[in-house]
């Protein structure tokens, strides 16, 4: 038998890869909902042009290096829809078409597609739409249950400071623990709201696709974090809830960081990434340029990623060996 | 040691580009070179410093101890870089001087000098150091040309100072990520055309 020795990550092209894609698909269907409840039928259009500029990507990409057309997987399907519910509902409509194009362009395609991108491209597609056009992406309306947005000129729509900006600036938002959960607050599409955002993680974990040791020490340690270093004085349970629901924190939990290909394969190994993921996001938040960039700790921690799990690993085998049973 | 020079030349300026194989002096692209203006003095520059401390190295490197090498280039590097940095400051822009401000003196202790005043000229005769010193100095200006203009194309929609017809802008193509997307981009191309005229040999000799 040849055995071949790669870096990880170890998962490339296998055959769960396409179920695993629209698993993902599925589980964000009740968000785009969720945000068409809350700002009409906008939000829907933003996310489907970021789902058709990255599969255009994704096929024109496949075109160009002759290979087999991949937009069966529904990575690509992915990739857009997570840029799409991280825009703001009044973001132009081309701008999440460009953050896709980028994420699946630039970031994916040149390094061999699906499996093979070194970053996880949704993250670098926001990354590079947050450095170039944050008002676009930071101007947020009241989300008003009755109230959907223009799908033309959103010039007279009234905006909102986010909760991040008011963290950012060192004012804690005065929003009720049920606004919280249930998103009533200024924010990306489908990152405010709290319930449906654990529940889609629940339902990540059953189904494998997603794993609770990457989400649940990367949650724990920005609560920690937020509750020793409260960015507000007097600081406080109201700010640590503050700070987990505001921006998206929760989504890029749930979501971002663990994605499959690109995250640590052995168990400790997915605690320690997952905790760096988060003190990353908080570290950015408190000195960063913008009010969020959970975006650029994900991409941080991509590169990472190899290393952490390779030393993981080594400590995690040198621990266990010998003894029978021992787990990876 | 006696090598052909055209090889020398072409290997530093395109085939084994310094800045697109190698990675040296990656500093001064990444975070001075926003205009095709500062591309061309800072390839200037380089030039102006580079040839005559690689002479000096071919010259007299044998005769200096080795671990007196890199103080000897270096000190030589920044006398000849105060001179360069006056003249642009004085006679040619002193706007171009006031915006690269620091990354003029910076180039000194560049890693291109590093690479050719101190690796490759010592030892070597005048004349394949002054080939070596050209063709690394021209390579390094073909990247940083056109790294340059293309940033300054999109972030300011000017060349060389002069409107261009375009109204689309991206002012971030001036940050630095912008300058290692369009460098990682350049050095694949050239990766590509390298091993496609590889494949090509190898059918050709079979």
């Amino acid at each position: 038998m040849a055995l071949k020795a790669t870096p990880a990550p170890y998962l490339r092209n296998v055959e769960r890869t396409g179920s695993r894609a629209w698993t993902t698909t599925l589980v964000l269907l009740p968000l785009t909902a969720f945000s068409a409840v809350y700002y009409g039928f906008r939000p829907v259009l933003l996310i489907l042009s970021g789902i058709a500029a990255a599969n255009l990507c994704e096929g024109i990409g496949c075109l160009l290096m002759r290979r087999r057309l991949t937009l069966a997987d529904g990575s690509a399907t992915v990739t857009g829809a997570l840029i799409g519910l991280l825009m703001s509902p009044l973001s132009p409509y081309w701008l999440p078409a460009l953050a896709a194009a980028f994420a699946i362009a630039v970031v994916k395609m040149p390094f061999g597609g699906h499996g093979h991108e070194p970053f996880l491209p949704a993250a670098a597609g926001l990354a590079v739409i947050t450095q170039c056009f944050p008002a676009y992406l930071f101007t947020y309306p009241t989300p008003g249950l009755s109230q959907p947005l223009p799908l033309g000129s959103i010039a007279a729509v009234a905006t909102e400071t986010s909760p991040a900006a008011l963290l950012a600036a060192g004012t804690a938002p005065a929003y009720t623990p049920p606004g919280w959960l249930l998103g009533q607050i200024p924010g990306p599409l489908g990152a405010t709201a709290g319930v449906l955002l654990l529940a889609c993680a629940v339902v990540l974990f059953l189904r494998k696709v997603t794993s609770p040791l990457i989400t649940l020490p990367y949650l724990l340690t920005c609560a920690v974090y937020a509750l020793l270093f409260s960015r507000v004085d007097g600081g406080g349970w109201g700010v640590v809830m503050a700070e987990l629901c505001s921006g998206y924190l929760l989504f890029t939990g749930v979501f971002l960081l663990p994605a499959s290909v690109l995250a640590p394969r052995g168990w400790l190994g997915r605690i320690v990434y997952g905790i760096g993921g988060g003190l990353l996001v908080m570290l950015l938040r408190s000195f960063g340029r913008f009010e969020e960039g959970a975006c650029f700790a994900v991409l941080l921690m991509n590169a990472f990623s190899p290393i952490i799990d390779r030393f993981c690993w080594g400590i995690v085998y040198r621990l266990t060996a010998g003894r029978k049973g021992g787990r990876l | 040691m006696k090598q052909p020079l055209r090889p020398i030349f072409t290997s530093t300026f395109l085939t084994n580009n310094i800045v697109l194989v190698k990675a040296v002096g990656l500093c001064p692209i990444i975070a001075g070179a926003v205009t095709l203006k500062y591309g061309v003095a800072l390839t200037l520059c380089t030039m102006a410093v580079l040839l005559p401390s690689c002479l000096f190295m071919a010259v007299l490197g044998d005769r200096i101890p080795k671990w007196l090498h890199p103080p000897v280039y270096t000190g030589v590097a920044m006398l000849l870089m105060v001179g360069a940095a006056a003249v642009v400051s004085r006679l040619i822009a002193p706007e171009i001087y006031a915006a690269l401000y620091l990354f003029l003196p910076l180039m000194v202790v560049s890693t291109i000098f590093t690479y050719h005043a101190g690796g490759f000229s010592p030892g070597t005769g005048p004349l394949m150091a002054a080939v070596d010193a050209v063709g690394s100095s021209l390579g390094f200006g073909l990247v940083i040309c056109l790294v340059s203009s293309l940033r300054e194309i999109s972030a300011y929609g000017t060349l060389w100072g002069m409107p261009l017809p375009i109204t689309v802008r991206f002012p971030s193509g001036a940050l630095p990520f912008a300058a290692f997307l369009l460098l990682g981009f350049m050095a694949a191309l050239l990766q590509h055309i390298k091993n496609r005229q590889a494949r090509r040999r190898e059918e050709a000799d079979l």
